[in-house]
């Protein structure tokens, strides 16, 4: 899905954002870039977005060598790329519903497609309610749940996410990284700039660690600091919901797909078992992925 | 890409900016009723200057007679001393100096009869303080049937409709630049009102041209209107100025088809500093990624 070769970017001569990275990532595969403020994960970032080009190297999405992409063409590597951010970029004066059905809108998708896409993909961030409301009038994790079904209503084979908990307090954070887990559980390929060890530590997923622009680490199901995880321990028994103990001794060997959201997990085998990028969650369980605790005080 | 969303975002943009878009039409409008006025007095002022052609100020239209008489007029009048060059326009000339004056009109040149038209002589003086001394001496030669002069006034309006010609030209186009800025200006302050939706849109894949698009209209809506009400005050103003003036013997009329075809040819320029303004506008904003 996703392969970086010699891939570097150099900004203004001199000052190296990313060196020489080189990389494969698997269609369906949950990656956490890790890495002190600097490192170059959002740069990566960028680069899988082609919001910038790479100095030198190839990077490869959906079969493409995007460092060769013409700008005319970068809108339709866009609509195969859904991108979520810190600031969740939504647009103040358009309701809930309609800044997600603006992503369909303009990309000219017919008037019907938006009306049934939309309800769908809300229902699936939890926030079927809430369509008419302003993002004003949500929290955080709400907002941040509308940029995320954004993204996803024009079900992308990738999604990347650029510090999506960054402005989310630990506990909302939770919710929105079930929401990720499920959308990666459709076959949804997701990258993920962090530097949330709790998170990262949780979900046991693969880390990719980045210093001065250079992967250091590349890990299947890794944690934020390194093989040592002596540390990061008592950090997460500290921030994150009771649920998520006992996921960090060592996962059992063959449980791949195994992730400390535990609700979400559970909840949809279906999608588990199937590749097929459709999303239908039964009512219930938007809810369930919603009412975590500490959204609820949060409002 | 839907017209309706199109000329919806257009209409937005129009609304959003009022000043600003009022402040473009009005650049639009002003350089275009210039380069039109200009277009206009340049015709006048082509018609009349194939008669009073440099330094030529007095005719003597003569009557019917043989050559040798002319000749003989004419060279008497060369022979004063106040006059530094008298012309003969034999009658075969003045017939294709008809043709050529009328010749966007080809139904009047159809009805004229060729011998109708009167043989002449004309004067330059060399020095025009001596104009009414040479006139009635003109007057009192037996063959001279009727002496026609440019007056002083008429002199100072050539003179300004030449420099008018230049001049206004020259300000149309330098207006044209500036009504083309102010469009530029509009629709880039269209789209930083809007920069965020722009982002997002990119951001989910809209093609550039669907974001382009309604930013073009708007440019291409204030050119059309500039030049649409240029062209109507040219017309009226034209319109206006050749009932109300009467500029004796300068030819003031200008075919309604010369009109008409500029006309189209300023509205077609509104429309080009319009596209080319938000165009202009457009490229800083619209940069891919570097």
């Amino acid at each position: 899905m996703i392969r970086l070769q010699g891939v570097s970017k150099v900004y203004d001569g001199s000052t190296v954002a990313i060196r020489d990275a080189n990389t494969t990532i698997q269609k369906g595969e949950f990656v956490f870039l890790v890495g002190p403020s600097g490192s170059g994960k959002s740069t990566l970032i960028r680069l899988l977005m082609r919001e910038e080009k790479p100095t030198s190297g190839e990077i490869w999405v959906a079969g493409r060598n995007i460092a060769e992409l013409p700008d005319w063409k970068v809108p339709y590597l866009r609509r195969s790329v859904g991108t979520v951010f810190q600031d969740f970029k939504l647009l103040p004066n358009k309701t809930v519903f309609q800044n997600v059905a603006f992503a369909l809108e303009v990309i000219g998708r017919p008037r019907g497609m938006v009306a049934q896409q939309v309800p769908k993909v809300l229902k699936l961030v939890g926030l079927s309610s809430k369509s008419e409301r302003l993002p004003r009038q949500l929290s955080g994790g709400e907002q941040q749940r509308v940029s995320i079904a954004r993204a996803f209503v024009n079900r992308p084979l990738i999604l990347l996410a650029d510090e999506p908990t960054g402005n989310l307090d630990p506990a909302t954070s939770v919710g929105i990284m079930r929401l990720l887990d499920r959308i990666n559980r459709t076959g949804t390929t997701v990258v993920m700039a962090t530097h949330d060890h709790a998170i990262v530590d949780a979900m046991r997923r693969r880390v990719m660690q980045l210093e001065r622009g250079r992967i250091v680490r590349d890990e299947s199901r890794g944690v934020y600091e390194g093989p040592a995880v002596t540390d990061a321990t008592p950090t997460v028994n500290g921030l994150m919901p009771t649920e998520t103990n006992g996921q960090h001794s060592p996962p059992a060997a063959g449980a791949s797909q195994e992730v400390a959201a535990s609700p979400a997990a559970e909840a949809s085998p279906a999608a588990e078992a199937s590749p097929e990028p459709e999303v239908s969650p039964e009512a219930e369980d938007s809810q369930e992925v919603v009412a975590t605790p500490g959204e609820l005080d949060e409002g | 890409m839907r017209a309706e969303y199109v000329i919806g975002e257009a209409a937005t943009n129009l609304r959003r900016n009022v000043l600003l878009v009022l402040g473009a039409i009005l650049a639009v409008f002003v350089s275009l009723f210039m380069t039109y006025m200009a277009l206009v007095v340049n015709e006048v002022a082509r018609n009349s200057a194939e008669r009073w052609q440099e330094g030529i100020s007095i005719i003597a239209w003569l009557d019917d007679a043989d050559l040798a008489d002319h000749t003989l007029i004419t060279n008497e009048v060369a022979g004063w001393d106040e006059v530094e060059r008298a012309v003969y326009v034999g009658k075969a000339e003045s017939w294709q100096e008809f043709q050529t004056m009328f010749a966007d009109n080809p139904a009047l040149v159809e009805t004229v009869d060729p011998a109708s038209l009167p043989a002449s002589v004309r004067v330059e003086l060399a020095n025009n303080e001596n104009h009414q001394a040479i006139v009635s001496r003109l007057v009192s030669i037996p063959l001279v049937d009727e002496v026609v002069e440019a007056s002083d006034a008429v002199e100072d309006t050539l003179e300004a409709s030449r420099l008018l010609n230049t001049g206004g030209i020259v300000l149309g186009v330098a207006l044209g630049l500036s009504a083309v800025v102010m469009i530029s200006n509009t629709v880039r302050m269209a789209i930083y009102a809007r920069r965020e939706e722009i982002g997002i849109m990119k951001l989910v894949g809209a093609s550039n041209w669907f974001v382009r698009t309604p930013f073009l209209l708007e440019g291409l809506i204030e050119g059309l209107i500039g030049a649409g009400l240029a062209v109507l005050a040219g017309w009226f103003g034209y319109r206006w100025f050749i009932s109300n003036l009467d500029l004796g013997i300068i030819d003031t009329d200008v075919p309604q088809s010369f009109l008409v075809s500029r006309g189209l040819i300023v509205l077609a320029f509104g429309a080009f500093a319009g596209a080319v303004g938000s165009l202009v506008g457009l490229r800083r904003y619209l940069q891919e990624s570097k």
